[in-house]
């Protein structure tokens, strides 16, 4: 039992630490994304402009066209308008670390 | 920024929310203890109940005497009495402080609530010299400034905690406030009467700055939205011409329609949708194509834009700064 006691603390605060990881990205994505994409785990994004990205790690393609990959998901995060001039997808001002931090969100999104 | 949700019962920033506050908390503090002293002396004589449980459901009931009982009350009322006072007294130099400014306001604004936005008009001393905005109010700070609140549609209430208390916006009426920030700072607004659907998303800001800014900020509200520029300018502005139009106003365009928050300056403003989105690209594409996704019920119908077409209107709205 006593062994037990840090050991669950210990848990705890890994799980504590593993849940603020993603907090810079999930705050990224209610501010810029939330008004057209369902996101699980941002409460606030609910938008239904573009597809939900429940499940999103498990995409084969991104926006029908690209390989998802962290890397063509980073360009895609960039620079939506180039990859696909005149989609709905507006380019939203990311820089390529905040972009780089969503992609690492969204790819822990595996479950459907 | 005021982040933390209730935060405005610990800081106040300004004249009638510097008076209210301390009243808000002495109240609060009394109604806790006499909660809690009630339900003790209940707990307590529950207690003591018990044990004449029998006696007292015999037939006949039991007399007792209680020569304290009398005296108990007294002292009750004796001590309720003085925070009852107290707060009486408080409460009446509070109203009689917040009732109206110290002097007379310098500066009047008709604020009209909508379902579920905020209209605000600024007058100056002639006609080119006054402005439409919506859902951010600016204010100069250190001086007191009349707010004459119109209902457009329903009953509203118009709410600033951090300056000052509630007042009502009635349809067919004109209620008035005041506000006079102490500090500058973004003190933010909410509709505090429930008035339909998007009741809860109908918020605003009030930005105090120091005169000067203020009045930075008044000339280039009195200006019109310019010309567009690029190709993908001129399309966007074809199309909100056409599109938006029918509710919004653009000064300097053709669209002056006042059935949505006026869009002159809509890149000036930090947030959107009645304070409900931060105002950037994205925020602003999903609002403009699905304002239902968003705020479910709002009087902006989606706008089924292409892909294309909503770059354009963005890149043509992205002008009105
Ligand atoms: C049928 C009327 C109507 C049409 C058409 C319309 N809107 Fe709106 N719009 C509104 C109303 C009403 C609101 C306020 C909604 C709210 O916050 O509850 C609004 C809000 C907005 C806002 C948020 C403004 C702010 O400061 O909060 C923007 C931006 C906007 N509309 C842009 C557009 C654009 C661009 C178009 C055309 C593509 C458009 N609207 C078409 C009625 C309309
Ligand atoms: C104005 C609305 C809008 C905004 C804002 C927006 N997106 Fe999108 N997004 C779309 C649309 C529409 C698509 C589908 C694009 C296509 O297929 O061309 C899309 C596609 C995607 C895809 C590919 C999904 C798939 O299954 O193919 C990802 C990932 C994505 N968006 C992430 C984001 C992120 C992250 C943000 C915020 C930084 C964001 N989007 C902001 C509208 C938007
Ligand atoms: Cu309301």
């Amino acid at each position: 039992m006593r062994r037990l006691i840090p050991l669950c603390a210990a848990l705890a605060f890994t799980a504590c630490h593993d849940g603020h990881r993603h907090d810079e990205a999930k705050a990224l994505i209610a501010a810029k994304c939330g008004a057209c994409h369902v996101v699980p785990g941002v409460r606030t994004a609910i938008g239904r402009v573009g597809p939900s990205l429940t499940g999103f790690a498990r995409r084969q393609v991104i926006a029908g066209r690209f390989t998802n990959n962290r890397q063509m998901l980073i360009r895609w995060l960039l620079h939506p308008q180039m990859l696909q001039p005149g989609g709905a997808m507006p380019d939203t001002g990311l820089t390529p670390p905040q972009a780089a931090r969503i992609a690492d969100y969204l790819q822990t999104l595996d479950k459907r | 920024m005021s982040a933390t949700p209730l935060d405005y019962l610990f800081s106040s920033a300004g004249r009638r929310a510097d008076v209210t506050l301390p009243l808000t908390w002495f109240m609060l503090i009394v109604s806790v203890v006499v909660c809690l002293v009630v339900a003790g002396l209940l707990l307590g004589s529950l207690r003591g109940a018990k044990g004449g449980g029998a006696a007292e459901t015999a037939a006949e009931p039991v007399r007792r005497d209680h020569a304290g009982g009398l005296r108990w009350i007294t002292i009750g009322l004796a001590i309720s009495s003085v925070p009852l006072l107290i707060s009486l007294i408080w409460t009446m130099a509070a109203l009689a402080q917040v009732a109206g400014p110290p002097r007379r306001p310098e500066m009047t604004i008709d604020v009209t609530a909508h379902q579920w936005w905020w209209e605000a008009d600024y007058h100056g001393t002639e006609p080119a010299d006054s402005f439409v905005t919506a859902n951010e109010i600016h204010i100069p700070v250190g001086v007191p400034v009349e707010i004459r609140l119109r209902g457009g549609d329903v009953i509203h209430s118009f709410w600033v905690p951090q300056l000052a208390g509630k007042t009502d916006t009635i349809p067919g009426q004109q209620n008035i406030a005041w506000l006079e920030a102490r500090r500058p700072g973004i003190f933010r607004g909410q509709c505090a009467e429930y008035c339909g659907a998007e009741h809860a998303k109908m918020g605003f800001e009030v930005v105090a700055q120091p005169m000067a800014e203020f009045q930075r900020w008044r000339q280039d509200q009195l200006q019109p939205a310019p010309p567009p520029a690029t190709q993908a300018q001129r399309q966007g502005y074809a199309l909100t011409m056409a599109r938006c139009g029918l509710c919004h106003a653009i000064r300097g365009t053709s669209a002056t329609a006042r059935g949505g928050p006026d869009l002159t300056h809509l890149m000036s403003r930090r947030l959107i949708a009645a304070a409900m989105l931060p105002n950037n690209p994205g925020a602003l594409g999903g609002w403009i194509q699905d304002p239902q996704g968003v705020k479910p019920g709002a009087l902006m119908p989606a706008q089924h834009l292409s892909g294309e077409q909503l770059t354009d209107v963005i890149a043509y709205l992205e002008t009105l700064q």
